[in-house]
């Protein structure tokens, strides 16, 4: 007879164990909310007020009917605000989840996928340990030799804000060569991050000065392509037999 | 925005750096540049940006401004000398509401004589992707352009009464220069004269005014204007290169800058034979803006490392900030035109930008007092998932969009994902059909499972589905088998708390999905073992999209030969074009020899297989079993 099928967990499944083991270790706790969040809790409560073109980083879906305000989350930043309306700092959460952009479909592009974000919220909580807590993370997630940097940008919800580069694996980060992931610089574009907003904290009720905090984000589907060379983001959420039996 | 390299220079007395390190500096201390392009003599960099500096970056003197102070090399901007005006008639401006239009500037010129552009204007404005028009509209562009303020030119003579910046009225219509016809709402912020609208405020002018090669008279429209209002009127409309600025905010000096500009260029492009009005000016009072006040001590604690307050305050007057510091406190006057700053981390940031943040160290967080409980879902599904997996099941995420369900979307992608799931059993069933026709022998059961939130009319619920399904009766009971399996998973990961299975069974003879709601159910005690889940070995290959031919191949061997040197021979034999398998199938023993029955499966990435290529495969394979003695292969 022939071997039974065995069970195989979904990729994503796995690609977003690896972050929430790495995190755990750190003392995160995982955070969930709902899918169907409302315009406050997804937006205005990030520093993101309607009318603001901040509000075209996001393309979302809206739910009928449109004046009551309930759209599919963008982002799993809402997971923390409705967190820390819960909790009262120190916190550290990781919060991975389905959201959703409305978006064309194509290998880069899905109208829903995973993002994991995190959450520290703390006394004196400094740049220096969002840089020691990403590079921590990624040299556990892609090995010891990658290295980390900052580079200035911009979210609402965060100030500073930073885009945080990783060395590509690929190529060995060596500038010039004709990687096709790093298209020859050597870094590539992992995710975002910056120190908690004033606004986010008063807009959940903590007093204002009385706490510092970092907050980052990744799209898991950016994990997939880097960690196992999945480069079409659409077979993660097919039904696809050939592609999930792999796992 | 796209930023002509050689229209940077003209702002700098001393060289730039070249184009290649401009961009490196912006990378690391200000913008993201999406790409550097030669273009004849000049380069052309697409500066990314983002909606925090759009009211002062969108301009190539706001970006000379940031690479002055980035480069530390002073910023030479031309002084706009002062023109003779004069008493012409011309309109009245009335603003209704300021909030709307905090200033209105605007000025009659006459002897007007709009032309083909100067060869160096031309340039400048095709170097950034913009077409050439005529003098008086590319002069204004091109101060848009530099400057960031978006101006506007009237002809004059086709203008009747006073100018009125009002909301639009029911009925009232406006036909764009590019001949679009919109229907206003009384939303819409407009310029109007008495016979009605002329322009979108900040978004578009209109036809009827507009400046031709006959206009010799005109009236020129510098202003500011509520950015909210400017970006729902474009939305509604139509986007602009002034849209885009006017909704990001503009600071009202801006307004007065920008007429100036646009008039002495109009004057320069005339031999200065232009007979200049005087202003009109309609503003409300501009509110101060308020200093900053934030301690070199707090930077240094936000940054991570020291920062002396001298470093801090030098950092900030390059960038054109007036600083006043005493015992390490610095008070920061901010520019008018520098909107997004207006608390203090917004100083760290300019602080820690400049100075580069490769200058942060790495600081590990302090160890935690303790940890807090994980979330109710993430520890069911996990613990869901260890028993499934063990029981032969394989984990499923469906899509989250139907074409039926009880939650509808307002901007659905495509006809069929109106809604959002209501349940995972639909997804499921059809995951099970895709995976039996994958199967490669046709008495496997296919086992699938999936964990997520579906969607009814008043709420969002956890669901578990799962399903069985055997290609026929024969080979299995696909409703026994996924009822004992819901039962055994329920009581392996100890669920308090009811399971209820009240959702529709999808039973037919072959194939049954049962799914049951988690909603209150509390996981049971201890963690997820998270590293279990965690597949180190992963070798991916692209599936391809191409179908797949099975092959079978039977053979006798003398009793001491191995399964595993007979499907080493195959694997070797049948090349690339073998993703599965060898599968052995079957084996029996008879007269002192042994059977051996295998399946490959036969595919290629690029190309669907014809049954010639696969027997083609087969025969290889077959020749080379055969070339060891005592194996003969069954036909």
């Amino acid at each position: 007879m022939a071997d039974p099928i065995p069970g195989h967990v979904h990729p994503l499944t796995q690609i977003i164990a690896e972050p929430v083991a790495i995190f755990r270790e750190l003392g995160f706790a995982v955070a969930e909310g709902p899918e169907i969040e409302t315009d406050f809790y997804n937006f205005d409560a990030l520093n993101i007020p309607a009318d603001h073109p901040a509000r075209d980083m996001w393309d979302t879906f809206w739910l009928k009917p449109k004046a009551a305000g309930y759209l599919l989350r963008t982002h799993t930043s809402p997971v923390q605000v409705r967190y820390m309306q819960e909790h009262q700092p120190p916190l550290r959460i990781i919060a991975p989840g389905k959201v959703f952009r409305y978006e064309a479909t194509d290998a880069t592009h899905e109208a829903q996928f995973y993002q994991l974000e995190g959450l520290v919220v703390d006394r004196d909580v400094s740049l220096a340990q969002l840089k020691h807590t990403l590079d921590y993370f990624l040299k556990r997630l892609f090995g010891p030799e990658a290295k980390t940097r900052f580079r200035p940008s911009y979210f609402p919800f965060v100030e500073p804000g930073v885009e945080v580069d990783m060395s590509c694996h690929l190529c060995g980060g060596q500038p010039g060569t004709a990687c096709s992931l790093c298209k020859g610089t050597g870094w590539i574009e992992i995710m975002g991050a910056g120190l908690v907003h004033p606004s986010v904290f008063t807009a959940v009720g903590y007093a204002p000065g009385t706490w510092t905090g970092f907050a980052f984000g990744v799209g898991v589907d950016r994990l997939a392509l880097l960690k196992y060379g999945i480069d079409d983001i659409r077979l993660l959420y097919s039904r696809s037999p050939s592609f999930l039996n792999q796992f | 925005m796209l930023v002509s390299y050689r229209w940077l220079q003209s702002y700098f007395a001393t060289p730039l750096p070249a184009p290649e390190a401009v961009a490196e500096a912006f990378i690391f201390h200000a913008f993201e540049i999406e790409s550097i392009e030669s273009r004849g003599t000049d380069t052309i960099l697409d500066v990314k940006v983002l909606p925090n500096r759009a009211h002062d970056c969108l301009s190539h003197l706001g970006i000379a401004h940031e690479l002055g102070a980035l480069l530390e090399q002073p910023v030479v901007v031309p002084a706009i000398t002062p023109i003779s005006t004069t008493t012409l008639p011309g309109p009245a401006v009335r603003v209704a509401a300021a909030f709307e239009c905090p200033r209105y500037t605007g000025r009659v010129v006459t002897d007007v004589r709009p032309g083909p552009s100067p060869a160096w204007l031309r340039e400048r404005l095709e170097a950034i992707g913009q077409r050439s028009i005529n003098s008086v509209v590319d002069a204004a562009n091109f101060v848009m352009f530099d400057r960031g303020q978006p101006l506007h030119a009237f002809d004059l003579d086709a203008l009747t009464g006073d100018i009125d910046v009002r909301r639009a009225r029911p009925g009232e219509t406006l036909t764009t220069l590019d001949g679009q016809e919109l229907t206003l709402t009384a939303d819409d912020l407009i310029i109007a004269d008495a016979a009605g609208p002329l322009a979108l405020a900040g978004v578009k002018g209109g036809k009827r005014a507009e400046v031709t090669e006959q206009t010799t008279r005109v009236f020129l429209e510098a202003a500011t204007f509520d950015p909210a209002t400017v970006r729902r009127a474009s939305q509604r409309h139509v986007r602009t290169d002034a849209s885009k600025r006017f909704e990001n905010g503009l600071a009202p000096e801006l307004a007065l800058e920008g007429l100036d500009a646009f008039t002495a260029l109009l004057s320069s492009l005339h031999d200065n034979h232009l007979t200049i009005g005087s202003i009109i000016d309609v503003a409300a009072p501009a509110p101060t803006p308020g200093s900053i006040t934030v301690t070199a001590d707090t930077i240094s604690r936000r940054l991570g490392y020291p920062v002396a307050p001298e470093i801090a305050r030098a950092v900030l007057e390059r960038l054109g900030l007036s600083v006043l510091e005493r015992d390490g406190e610095l008070t920061v006057t901010p520019s008018a035109r520098r909107l997004d700053l207006t608390l203090p981390e917004d100083i760290v940031e300019e602080v820690g930008r400049v100075l580069g943040y490769d200058q942060v160290p790495l600081v590990p967080l302090p160890t935690p007092a303790s940890q807090a409980p994980d979330g109710r879902e993430f520890r069911l599904a996990f613990q869901l998932r260890a028993a499934l997996r063990a029981a032969g099941f394989s984990e499923v995420y469906g899509y989250a969009f139907e074409g039926t369900g009880e939650r509808e979307l307002e901007n659905p992608l495509a006809s069929d994902k109106k809604f959002l799931r209501s349940n995972l059993s639909n997804g499921l069933a059809l995951a099970l059909r895709e995976h039996a026709a994958a199967l490669i022998f046709d008495h496997e059961p296919v086992r699938l499972f999936e964990v997520g939130h579906v969607f009814s009319a008043d709420r969002e619920e956890l669901h578990l589905a799962l399903g069985v399904s055997y290609k026929q009766k024969k080979y299995g009971d696909a409703v026994a088998e996924a009822q004992a399996a819901l039962a055994a998973a329920v009581k392996a990961v100890g669920l308090t708390g009811a399971v209820k299975p009240g959702l529709p069974i999808a039973e037919n003879s072959t194939a049954c999905v049962l799914e049951v709601s988690l909603a209150g159910v509390e996981p049971g005690t201890g963690e997820p073992d998270l590293a279990s889940f965690i597949n180190k070995n992963i070798s991916y290959a692209k599936p391809s999209p191409y179908p797949r031919i099975i092959r079978d191949v039977a053979l006798w061997v003398p009793t001491e030969t191995s399964e595993a040197e007979i499907s080493a021979v195959i694997k070797q034999s049948s090349g690339d074009l073998l993703v599965a398998g060898p599968f052995r199938f079957d084996r029996f023993e008879k007269e002192g020899r042994v059977s051996y029955a295998f399946r490959m499966v036969f595919q290629s990435a690029d190309r669907t297989l014809t049954d010639a290529d696969a027997n083609t495969a087969l025969a290889t394979v077959i020749a080379a079993l055969e070339t060891h003695s005592g194996w003969v292969v069954r036909q």
